[in-house]
């Protein structure tokens, strides 16, 4: 744990709970989280260069998942995003919003209900560049 | 005759019949107007007969009289005298009774000549009594008289041309008749052609009524080819084409309403398939929703026990009860997520919707997470788990990591299910071209009713578990090229199950998703 620098998370769900429970998990393991249920009060905060990584739940009243992120890639070019979805299938929604932002081919994102393994094999992945490992977290 | 009529009535053909006695009628005309026409003009040859023979007295009786007056001068002898007014006698004899002259044969004069003919014969007899009486009958010495013989020379020269002159009458009377005869022959001629014509005409007018329905049949059966199934001929006729038409209609209104009947069925069948379709689309979805919104909920509790007992751990490091607690929590939480993972991808399966993720992963960490999650399981059931892939470091497959796992957290799960108290060995090995995973148990074996349909839905041999997972298990084993097997061990116990995974992957450069 020691070796990661301390990096920010910005996490975007609808369901308070889950939410909570992903900014719970990375906190424990040394992440900087911020946590909203509102994807607009979530846009009006983003600033450029303010996060490491955003976690957004695809499915969401409005705007979902996708139509967020495109909003925040306006803002911030160079943001990585995880996508969580409590559908199983992502594939459906690169059947439906394909044209809106493809996830074909793209491997950022994680089924909900996510294991705390998972996620954080995830999280690290994307931030550092590299497999997390099992023992670090033991 | 009789025997064309019993012929005519073996033949059980109406049509035939009445083209046969169309064809009998038809040649009966030909026969006839042929015989009238022969008969007319034998009747005119007969007429230029009796006109030639008639003409001939006009000669004959010069001769007899040059033959006469040649006697008369004492050039010429009796015999031909008498042979010349013979002959004339024969040949007025022949226009009576008839006979044959100079090889040609005469009939008899009709009787609308009698008159002439009587005229012929009574100058005939006039002139034959002459040089009977006068001639043949008077002495040499007596004819040699001067006057006698000039007086006798001036009534034979009038009685010869009272002969010659009613001959003459009788030929123009014949010559005229024969003319009337000849010009009734042309328009009899004429009335014979137009009246068989006609009545071919007729004929062929009616061979085309009686064989019509043929044609219309046929234009009919071209129709119901189309499609046209209110087709109607309309034909009524007392022969076997009526019989034909009829039944023809009847034919095509049964498969109307057969038709008719069919596609009912079909629109009812159609009906009820669309309904229980639409049921089933709606089960479907409802199981959708229900697994999905199951799973938001299960995310906190999954996501905290994890969290809860790492901070637990991190602190202390003697297991406690509660660590126990939080160890069934978690794992309750991941068996009721893949179970209902089972039941989703069922219906995806089933509504052929079952996509894999393909991405490069390690089997051997897919199978020792499993083992791990199941640690609670696994002792509950006190049951011995054998796992040693020390060789391996890892075994990197082209594969959806979740539904691979899934298989293996179902072939474990049943093997602990069914083996209590007992030992299972979870083997993993690789070759060049494919790695396979076997779960050996020493538990209660496999149900040889069970056997045969192990792998198909529904199917268990216990009374708790969907029966999904092995179905399951084998679409997605299947879908990513390898198979899954299941038999008893030989040695009686337990069974072992084991699946294959091809190593290298033709989609391995792009991530391919696969439709099952």
């Amino acid at each position: 744990m020691a070796q990661v620098k301390k990096r920010r998370i910005l996490i975007v769900d609808d369901e308070e709970d889950v939410g909570k429970t992903f900014k719970m998990i990375l906190e424990n393991y040394g992440f900087d989280v911020d946590c909203f249920t509102d994807p607009i009060m979530a846009l009006k905060q983003f600033k450029p260069n303010l996060y490491d990584l955003t976690i957004l739940d695809i499915k969401m009243p409005y705007p979902n998942g996708f139509k967020l992120y495109n909003q925040l890639k306006l803002i911030d070019s160079n943001i990585k995003t995880l996508f969580i979805t409590a559908l199983s299938s992502v594939e459906s929604y690169n059947t439906e919003n394909y044209k809106v932002y493809p996830l074909r081919g793209q491997r950022h994102y994680v089924k909900k209900p996510v294991s705390k393994n998972d996620l954080l094999r995830q999280v690290y992945s994307m931030l550092v560049g590299q497999e997390y490992e099992d023992d670090l977290l033991e | 005759m009789n025997l064309f009529l019993a012929l005519l009535q073996r033949v059980n053909s109406r049509v035939i019949l009445k083209i046969t006695l169309l064809v009998i009628i038809e040649i009966g005309l030909i026969c006839g107007s042929f015989y009238t026409l022969t008969y007319y003009q034998s009747q005119g040859t007969s007429i230029g007969n009796l006109i030639n023979a008639a003409g001939k007295n006009r000669y004959l009786t010069s001769n007899s009289l040059l033959q006469t007056e040649k006697f008369l001068d004492g050039s010429s002898n009796m015999l031909r005298l008498k042979t010349a007014s013979d002959i004339l006698g024969t040949n007025i004899q022949a226009l009576t009774y008839g006979g044959t002259i100079s090889g040609i044969n005469i009939r008899s004069l009709p009787s609308d000549f009698s008159s002439y003919l009587s005229n012929v014969k009574r100058d005939f007899s006039a002139y034959k009594a002459l040089i009977d009486d006068k001639v043949i009958g008077q002495s040499h010495v007596t004819l040699d008289t001067p006057e006698i013989g000039m007086v006798l020379k001036q009534d034979l020269e009038a009685s010869a041309s009272n002969l010659i002159h009613s001959s003459d009458i009788l030929v123009t009377a014949l010559g005229l008749y024969a003319d009337n005869n000849s010009q009734n022959l042309i328009i009899l001629q004429i009335f014979l052609a137009v009246l068989n014509i006609g009545i071919l005409v007729l004929i062929l007018y009616l061979v085309t009524r009686i064989l019509m329905p043929i044609s219309v049949l046929t234009q009919a059966t071209r129709e119901i080819k189309k499609g046209n199934f209110s087709y109607h001929v309309e034909h009524k006729s007392e022969d076997e084409l009526g019989e034909l038409t009829e039944s023809f209609n009847s034919m095509i209104i049964s498969i109307r309403s057969y038709i008719e009947e069919q596609s009912r069925l079909t629109h009812e069948l159609r009906m009820a398939n669309e309904e229980i379709l639409q049921r089933e689309r709606m089960k479907d979805e409802f199981i959708n929703i229900a697994a999905h919104e199951m799973r938001t909920p299960v995310q906190p509790i999954l996501g905290l026990s994890e969290l809860l007992k790492s901070m637990r751990t991190e602190n202390k490091a003697v297991v406690t009860k509660e660590d126990e607690m939080l160890d069934m929590i978690i794992s309750n939480a991941k068996r009721l997520l893949l179970i209902e993972e089972n039941i989703l991808n069922v219906a995806r399966i089933e509504n052929k919707l079952l996509k894999l993720n393909k991405e490069q992963c390690d089997l051997l960490e897919i199978v020792s997470n499993v083992i791990q999650d199941a640690k609670n399981q696994i002792g509950k059931n006190k049951v011995e788990v054998r796992y040693k892939p020390s060789e391996l470091r890892t075994i990197s497959v082209y594969a959806d990591r979740a539904k691979l796992t899934q298989v293996v957290f179902n072939l474990l799960n049943n093997a602990i299910k069914f083996t209590k108290g007992g030992s299972i060995t979870v083997d993993l090995e690789m070759d060049d071209k494919q790695a396979i995973v076997s779960i050996k148990d020493t538990g209660v074996g496999i149900d040889p009713r069970v056997e045969p349909n192990l792998f198909s839905k529904y199917i268990t041999n216990s009374s708790s578990g969907t029966g999904l997972g092995l179905f399951i298990s084998k679409t997605i084993i299947e879908a990513h090229g390898g198979k899954i097997t299941a038999f008893n061990n030989i040695d009686g116990k337990g069974a072992t199950f084991r699946f294959s995974l091809p190593l290298v992957d033709i989609g391995i450069s792009q991530n391919v998703e696969r439709t099952i």
